[in-house]
């Protein structure tokens, strides 16, 4: 009811940024009281050294620390179970996020099991968070999930072979540290998916229907920054301003859809990500002009902006061809960082669809889609995503 | 795009709680789940030290290096000491000799130890000590529990000591026994022998020099008198009877008899006023009070020496607890000895406490005092210095409103008369020093040896005896079974009873049965003659 009231909140973590900013680590984890540290991240980062790096700075800072580092990309259930375990048994009171969404959306949920001393999977949903976990912070890797200052943990339900959203304002981290500098490790691919997951972020925040004028400066900007940033960064992937622009981005995309919530994209995003296990931030990519081309009518003055944003002369095209123009607009930015469209390609087939649809349907983030669509039109979406 | 409105509702609740506007949707904070565990770990807390402190032992929790941490009231309690005055001092702080532990033969329990307080005092606890481990094993320090075994201490040695005194009053039973029977058989002969001697006295002509020697015989004859007496006073039966007396003419009986077997080193002093003052007492127990507080008195200058005054004096006031002015003999025994600790001063009075070694007394001693004196209206009270002396006075109160008993003077000359007595003896030295007495006074006497003969002599003629005079211990019938036998047949016949040692026969008893006097062997005949005249003139009113 509040939302239909134009009444709005805006919440975020306490933020650093800026290249370096890693190096305060050991004063934050001191200023907390920790007295052992669990830190939560993945092999990727370990082969990186960028665990050694902050085990560095926090042995300077004398800090004990306990790592649990088995996260797979799309953390799944049984590993935030064992690494909750881990923590629990090992006596620690805060834990550090290093990484990209899935050692951050781990660690949030080994932040609530402990605190709950409940099963992952039972704080499935909106506010099902009973108490909130001890402190977190986290040190993002990558410049897209904005699981560092989000609400959000999504986590692999193996069993059902499905990725469950976990949304609750006691998951906001404690601490976004944000050095784009760790970026850095990044290869194309990555740095591609990521981006146009901020990007759809950035997107779907604003045209979402519990948007505000808060939310949208960010939005705004996020989707200008990617549009300038993301072509030039896949092309100097060593570019730190470049990497740091994008991690802005990714930053403010993550501040406006953290508050604004997201849409349709990523509601049909997590359903495909549990069928095929594919980076979240591809699904994202294959969906989205698809799903603005039908989301267009329903908030037609703020899908012009965004068209406008990617070049298009909005003023110029007549209104029944503008939904066409915009989607048109965002795809040709895909191929311009040759992104390679088509679900049927990643081997969905036609069968598939309908069980997609009524999962995607059912997913939390399709409540502030700006359309409120039925089974039958998210079908049609992902029959054309095909 | 399709309406939704029957769904409205929740679709816009789970809108308003996914942008944070839900009931729920509240910024994380660790402090309430932070402040819950506080709360729970307070109430932990006061729960344990609630239970720690409501443990009616002492208990003390000290750390791996034996410094203690925490202790609970009981445990300050019993050693005077503030839990802020005992956290941080060394366990050894409560040890007396090093906290060394031994095993106690009176406490059916594993360990003792002596304990020390913050006073200095020392006391015997029971302990039991076990090691603090925490979840992993490692040793946090030591918790000790301890009780106080004072009282029961006492306890025990109390205890100890009524065995002591049972083993001590059967023996002096059995002592009473056979002094009791030995005594008897002494009176006898010594009845004779102080019989004879007067005897001979009387047969004498005046002015004879062997009548000095008689007299010496006769003179030691009396002190073996007064000793056999002595010791049927302690092997007799306590009666209850109380007669008007004089207590200084016993009180000079006790300190002749200190004299006699107290050691040179102690002097005694005696201040016996000269009063015509009686009292309402037995004179039984009022020689035994006398004789104990002597006692007493004498153990508490055995070791170094020293001096006892016995004294009596007439006083009038008011004592505490009658309040009423009146007059009392006071009786006081003064030693200049060991004294009395002013700790026990308050207990000397209770069964069994004493605190000479053993062997020397069974501390009924003055517990027998306090009751006799209080029996007879008295009061005792008792002042000691430690170290310079005790003096416990005794009052009784005067009695007043009755005749003084008349003394005899000693000299008095017997009375004889022409009366027919009957003399039952079984000891014929007896009988005949009492048929030769009695017939230098002008009686006829006839003498049996023994009561079958007597009941012979008496049944033949039963109007011809004016008096019988009957020994009670004898073979075959006893004095009092003739007395009953010929009481029957002649209800007014005046019949005399003597005996040496009579633990069945109690003065109640024979005056019940209608005899008319009890006399104690040895009989004197300066006693025995106005007795045989009373008797007479009785019946002739
Ligand atoms: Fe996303």
């Amino acid at each position: 009811m509040l939302t239909e009231l134009n009444i709005r909140k805006f919440l975020a973590p306490e933020i650093i940024f800026g290249d370096g900013a890693i190096e305060l680590l050991g004063r934050y984890v001191r200023n907390y009281g920790a007295g052992r540290v669990f830190i939560v991240t993945d092999q990727g980062l370990v082969q990186a050294g960028l665990l050694e790096r902050a085990q560095t700075i926090l042995a300077a800072a004398g800090v004990d620390l306990v790592v649990y580092d088995k996260v797979s990309p799309n953390p799944r259930d049984y590993e935030v179970m064992e690494a909750a375990e881990l923590y629990h048994q090992s006596h620690c009171d805060i834990i550090i996020a290093l990484g990209g969404g899935s050692p951050m959306d781990c660690a949030k949920g080994v932040s609530i099991v402990s605190a709950n001393n409940n099963h992952i999977l039972t704080f499935k949903g909106v506010d099902n968070v009973e108490i909130p976990g001890p402190p977190l912070i986290c040190l993002p890797t990558t410049s897209g999930t904005s699981a560092d200052v989000s609400q959000f943990a999504i986590i692999n339900n193996t069993e059902e072979r499905v990725k469950v959203a976990i949304i609750s304002k006691t998951m906001v981290p404690d601490l976004a540290l944000l050095d784009p500098g760790l970026t850095l490790t990044m290869n194309r691919d990555l740095t591609l998916c990521t981006g146009m997951d901020a990007l759809v972020h950035a997107i779907e925040a604003y045209v979402s229907s519990a948007s505000s004028q808060l939310t949208d400066l960010h939005a705004l900007e996020a989707i200008r920054l990617i549009q300038r940033s993301l072509p030039k960064v896949l092309d100097n992937l060593n570019d730190v301003e470049l990497r740091e622009q994008m991690m802005l981005a990714s930053l403010e995309a993550g501040l406006a859809f953290s508050n604004a919530s997201l849409g349709a994209v990523h509601a049909m995003a997590h359903s495909l990500g549990g069928l095929l296990d594919l980076p979240h931030g591809e699904c994202n990519t294959l969906l989205l002009d698809a799903v603005i081309k039908r989301n267009y009518e329903a908030v037609p003055e703020r899908y012009d902006r965004i068209g406008e944003i990617f070049g298009v002369q909005m003023q110029g095209i007549a209104p029944e061809r503008r939904a066409q123009a915009v989607a048109e607009a965002v795809l040709s930015f895909k191929r311009q960082l040759g992104f390679e469209s088509g679900l049927d390609k990643r081997g969905v087939r036609l069968d598939d669809i309908t069980l997609l649809a009524q999962k995607a349907l059912a997913d939390p983030c399709m409540v502030t889609n700006p359309r409120r669509f039925e089974l039958a039109d998210i079908e049609a979406i992902f029959k054309e995503a095909l | 795009m399709t309406n939704h409105s029957a769904s409205g509702d929740s679709w816009d609740d789970l809108k308003d709680a996914i942008v944070g506007l839900g009931e729920r949707s509240v910024r994380k904070s660790y402090y309430p789940e932070l402040r819950t565990k506080i709360r729970d770990l307070d109430e932990q807390r006061i729960f344990f030290r609630s239970t720690l402190n409501s443990i009616p032992d002492g208990v003390v929790v000290m750390d791996a290096d034996g410094v203690i941490k925490q202790a609970n009231p009981a445990l300050c309690t019993m050693f005077g000491y503030t839990p802020e005055e005992l956290v941080g001092q060394p366990q050894t702080i409560l040890y007396e000799r090093d906290g060394e532990k031994f095993r106690h033969a009176d406490f059916p329990t594993d360990w003792s130890r002596r304990f020390l307080r913050k006073d200095g005092a020392a006391f015997l606890g029971e302990t039991m000590e076990n090691e603090i481990y925490d979840h992993e094993g490692k040793l946090l320090g030591t918790l000790e529990l301890i009780r106080d075994r004072t009282d029961q201490l006492f306890e025990i040695r109390r205890q100890r000591q009524l065995e002591e005194q049972l083993r001590q009053s059967q023996k002096m039973a059995a002592i009473g026994t056979l002094a009791g029977g030995i005594a008897h058989d002494f009176n006898n002969l010594l009845a004779a022998i102080l019989g004879y001697a007067e005897l001979a006295l009387l047969k004498l002509p005046p002015g004879v020099a062997l009548q000095r020697e008689i007299r010496q015989i006769l003179k030691a004859g009396g002190k073996a008198s007064e000793l056999v007496n002595q010791i049927l006073a302690f092997s007799r039966k306590e009666t209850t009877k109380r007669i008007l007396l004089q207590p200084g003419v016993l009180l000079k009986e006790v300190i002749k008899l200190l004299r006699g077997t107290i050691p040179s080193t102690v002097t005694i002093q005696e201040q016996i006023a000269v009063t015509d003052r009686v009292i309402l007492a037995n004179p039984t127990q009022l020689h035994q009070v006398v004789m104990n507080l002597c006692t007493n008195a004498f153990h508490a200058v055995e070791d170094n020496g020293g001096e006892i005054a016995l004294a009596m004096e007439i006083v009038r006031k008011a004592i505490p607890a009658s309040q009423e002015e009146r007059e009392w003999i006071k009786i006081s025994v003064i030693d200049n000895g060991c004294g009395i600790d002013p700790a026990n001063i308050d207990r000397i009075f209770e069964p069994y406490f004493t605190t000479k070694p053993s062997g020397k007394g069974t501390g009924m001693g003055l517990a027998v005092v306090h009751g006799i004196v209080e029996n007879h209206e008295g009061r005792i009270f008792v002042e000691s210095v430690k170290g310079e002396g005790t003096t416990i006075n005794v009052f009784f109160p005067v009695v007043t409103g009755i005749e003084t008993p008349q003394i005899q003077p000693e000299s008095q000359s017997l009375v004889g008369g022409s009366e027919s007595i009957l003399v039952v003896d079984d000891e014929q030295m007896v009988a005949d020093y009492l048929k030769s007495f009695l017939e230098q006074l002008g009686y006829t006497i006839t003498v049996c040896n023994d009561g079958n003969a007597a009941l012979l002599a008496f049944e033949r003629n039963p109007q011809g005896f004016d008096v019988v005079i009957t020994d009670q211990t004898m073979p075959g019938k006893t004095g009092f079974e003739i007395a009953r036998t010929m009481l029957a047949v002649r209800p007014e016949l005046p019949i005399i009873l003597c005996s040496g040692y009579s633990s069945a026969l109690s003065p109640e008893r024979v005056t019940k049965a209608g005899i008319r006097e009890f006399m104690m062997k040895p009989v004197s005949l300066h006693d025995l003659a106005p007795v045989i005249r009373s008797v007479l003139q009785e019946e002739a009113s």
